[in-house]
């Protein structure tokens, strides 16, 4: 079997996930791709949660938050596809969960005012995470989309994205809610627990943790308690739909060691999850081909042509720098082709490594965008 | 700011966008205050997957391990700070070890917000003691402000109690003069702005550190003269829509090597205006500013470049 295109993953799949390092073009590839599936016909939804502005300029918005934005799709032409985009705000979309799921105003109000409530939202590393997994089920079963491109957080241990739905998940875990709420009477519950089974444990926590923080945590557990099925119900959705025929990862690399590494490291790790990996794409590959005598000639020819008005030595000068910059890129091509090719070794033959160029300057508007795109729909 | 500021804090927070150069400035900057007699630690936070063992070609685990002569490396992994931190607190191994084994209680300890950024930041405090200086290699930008936001979050969370107590303390070791955070970042557009935004945010939610440096990494140091420029803008012109793909490719190298000295010169005027001192740099290195050549390779070129700037200050 061999390695399905991109162009093909952007019309056969529902979800794709983009992984990999910081710092090498996840967020520009995954919103490329999008470009690209709805000028294709589809209707396709980009979650981001990288808050780089330019994204939102190269889509043709100023910016665009935690609401799903459509995007003008007209200055490439006629589509009958749709693409949205939306950047995932980990504190807003926590608020927007409480609001739906809270029995009634006093409710809310009372989780808002929780100290717990307020350092999750606030603070908590993870949360963005565990948020896009939330809203990830959200927008799959209620969004109507055909295709959800998925861009994940630059996280340095880049697995805490696949498994920060556990851990969330863990924090309102039955038993420990049980713990804290015990059969369900509102007040005296740590009394009621220090007589129990877990005291001897459960006094050491306090003991560590004050005892004001177990009765705050107590409280967001009352409070917290109808949402509880929801959690769990939701976490399990999404670690479905991580392994579903129709979702796929992508691995994102720019040819540089690190980033490289970083690549290899999740093709093994995605294999040991069983989580489907689809293909690599290799980003900002620079690209050059070698000059010939007759070029070089050329170019000596075309240098001395254009400058009559300046020093006598620059076209000297000029010939060098160029003859330089040129072997350098030529080196560096060699190397990065190297790189890219080791990550080649633990792929499957049904799983293809995709290269884009580097492209020259920073990619500002949808045209550019598209064209950045279509490296990765030619296929070679 | 001076590379001496830097190579004489006791202890430095490494962070900036993904992909910027943050473990080998790390590990460059370990080397350096190694090499100049200091006692240092390199730390990994929690990585799954560390970074060091590709430079330093060793290993390296919870223990600190001695990667260079009085260069010492570890990675806080979460399970191993929090058996410390509850034989701390609680003193006695049985109760630890009921509390280890107790399921629940792990759920609990597992999923408390922010108890693994305190434990973690309680043990690098530890640490402290026994180094002349502690580099901390955070991970990027938003998930190293998490971690530094933690104990002053803790402390109007818990009100009192052992944490309470801890994150204070934490907070204190922030604030010592000698305490720093360093971003790293690159002479891109994008990398300036995020490295901007994220500078305000230390100085606004972690106001304890007295120190916020700058390391621009990867500057191309200007070298086109006048007429330089003006020949290949008019032949980048002139190829513009040449045939001969093989000229125009030629053109473009140089015109690339231009566009990264525009653009490192456009990022030292902006951070310099927006931090009010003057940034620190770092020539690209290796291929082309990549890493051609091999990660250990450019750390040390890295550190003979901290090493032959340090020699300038003091001279």
């Amino acid at each position: 079997m061999s390695a399905p295109s991109i162009q093909h993953l952007l019309t056969e799949k529902r979800l794709l996930i983009c992984v990999g390092a910081g710092g090498v073009g996840k967020t520009s590839m995954a919103a490329t791709m999008g470009v690209h599936a709805a000028m294709m016909g589809r209707k396709v939804l980009v979650l981001t949660i990288d808050p780089a502005k330019r994204l939102a300029n190269s889509l043709g918005l100023h910016e665009f938050g935690n609401e799903e934005t459509p995007i003008d799709l007209s200055p490439l032409g006629e589509t009958e596809g749709e693409l949205w985009a939306m950047m995932l705000d980990g504190k807003h979309a926590f608020h927007e969960l409480i609001d739906r799921v809270a029995e009634d105003d006093a409710t809310k109000q009372a989780i808002y005012e929780n100290n717990i409530y307020q350092s999750i939202a606030d603070t908590i590393v993870g949360n963005q995470e565990y948020m896009a997994t939330e809203k990830l089920y959200d927008v799959i079963h209620l969004g109507g989309y055909d295709l959800v491109i998925l861009d994940t957080p630059p996280v340095k241990n880049a697995l805490d994205f696949l498994e920060s739905p556990g851990r969330m998940a863990q924090f309102v875990d039955k038993r420990i809610m049980q713990w804290f709420l015990a059969d369900g009477k509102d007040r005296g519950m740590l009394r009621r627990l220090i007589s129990g089974t877990s005291s001897k444990i459960f006094g050491l926590l306090g003991h560590i943790f004050g005892k004001d923080f177990l009765e705050d945590i107590a409280v967001f557990f009352q409070h917290f308690k109808e949402l509880y099925e929801g959690f769990q119900e939701r976490h399990q959705a999404v670690e479905a739909l991580f392994r579903d025929s129709k979702t796929g990862f992508l691995i994102v690399l720019s040819p540089t060691e690190p980033a490289v590494e970083v690549a290899k490291f999740f093709v093994e790790q995605l294999k040991i999850r069983r989580m489907p990996l689809l293909g690599v794409i290799a980003n900002q590959c620079h690209r050059s081909t070698p000059r010939s005598e007759q070029s070089s000639a050329n170019l000596q020819q075309l240098c001395q042509s254009n400058s009559a008005d300046l020093a006598s030595d620059t076209v000297n000068r000029m010939m060098a720098r160029m003859r330089s910059a040129h072997n350098r890129l030529l080196m560096l091509q060699t190397y990065e082709q190297e790189l890219v090719s080791s990550v080649q070794q633990g792929l499957t033959s049904s799983q293809g490594l995709h290269q884009v160029p580097k492209i020259k300057g920073e990619v500002h508007d949808l045209p550019a965008l598209f064209k950045v795109g279509q490296f990765l729909m030619e296929e070679s | 700011m001076k590379i001496r500021d830097i190579l004489h804090s006791r202890l430095i927070f490494v962070s900036g966008k993904g992909g910027v150069g943050k473990t080998c400035v790390s590990a460059a900057l370990g080397k350096s205050a190694a090499q100049s007699g200091k006692k240092v630690l390199l730390v990994e936070v929690d990585n799954f997957h560390a970074s060091f063992p590709s430079i330093f070609d060793s290993p390296i685990g919870y223990e600190p391990r001695e990667l260079e002569s009085n260069l010492y490396g570890c990675n806080i992994t979460w399970m191993k700070a929090l058996e410390d931190w509850l034989v701390n607190t609680v003193r006695i191994r049985t109760i630890v070890q009921l509390i280890l084994k107790n399921r629940v209680a792990m759920l609990f300890l597992n999923a408390t917000p922010g108890a693994r950024e305190i434990v973690i930041l309680s043990k690098i405090a530890d640490l402290l003691e026994d180094y002349d200086q502690v580099i901390v290699d955070l991970p990027a930008s938003g998930h190293a402000l998490g971690i530094l936001r933690v104990p002053g979050t803790a402390m109007q969370l818990m009100r009192s109690g052992p944490i309470y107590e801890r994150a204070k303390q934490i907070l204190q070791v922030f604030s010592n003069p000698r305490a720093m955070v360093l971003l790293c970042a690159l002479p891109e557009e994008m990398v300036v702005n995020e490295t901007v935004e994220f500078a305000d945010k230390i100085r606004k939610d972690v106001p304890q550190f007295k120190t916020l440096g700058v390391l621009l990494n990867r500057v191309s140091i200007p070298s086109f003269n006048q007429d330089e420029t003006t020949l290949l803008s008019r032949l980048s012109e002139a190829t513009d829509d040449q045939n001969s793909l093989d000229v125009k490719n030629v053109v473009e190298a140089a015109v690339w090597d231009q566009e990264l000295e525009d653009a490192s010169i456009r990022a030292i005027e902006r951070l310099n205006a927006e931090l009010g001192y003057d940034v620190l740099s770092l020539p690209k290195l290796g291929l082309l500013g990549g890493f051609g050549g091999g990660t250990p390779k450019v750390v040390q070129q890295m550190t003979t470049i901290f090493a032959r700037k340090y020699r300038t200050e003091k001279s």
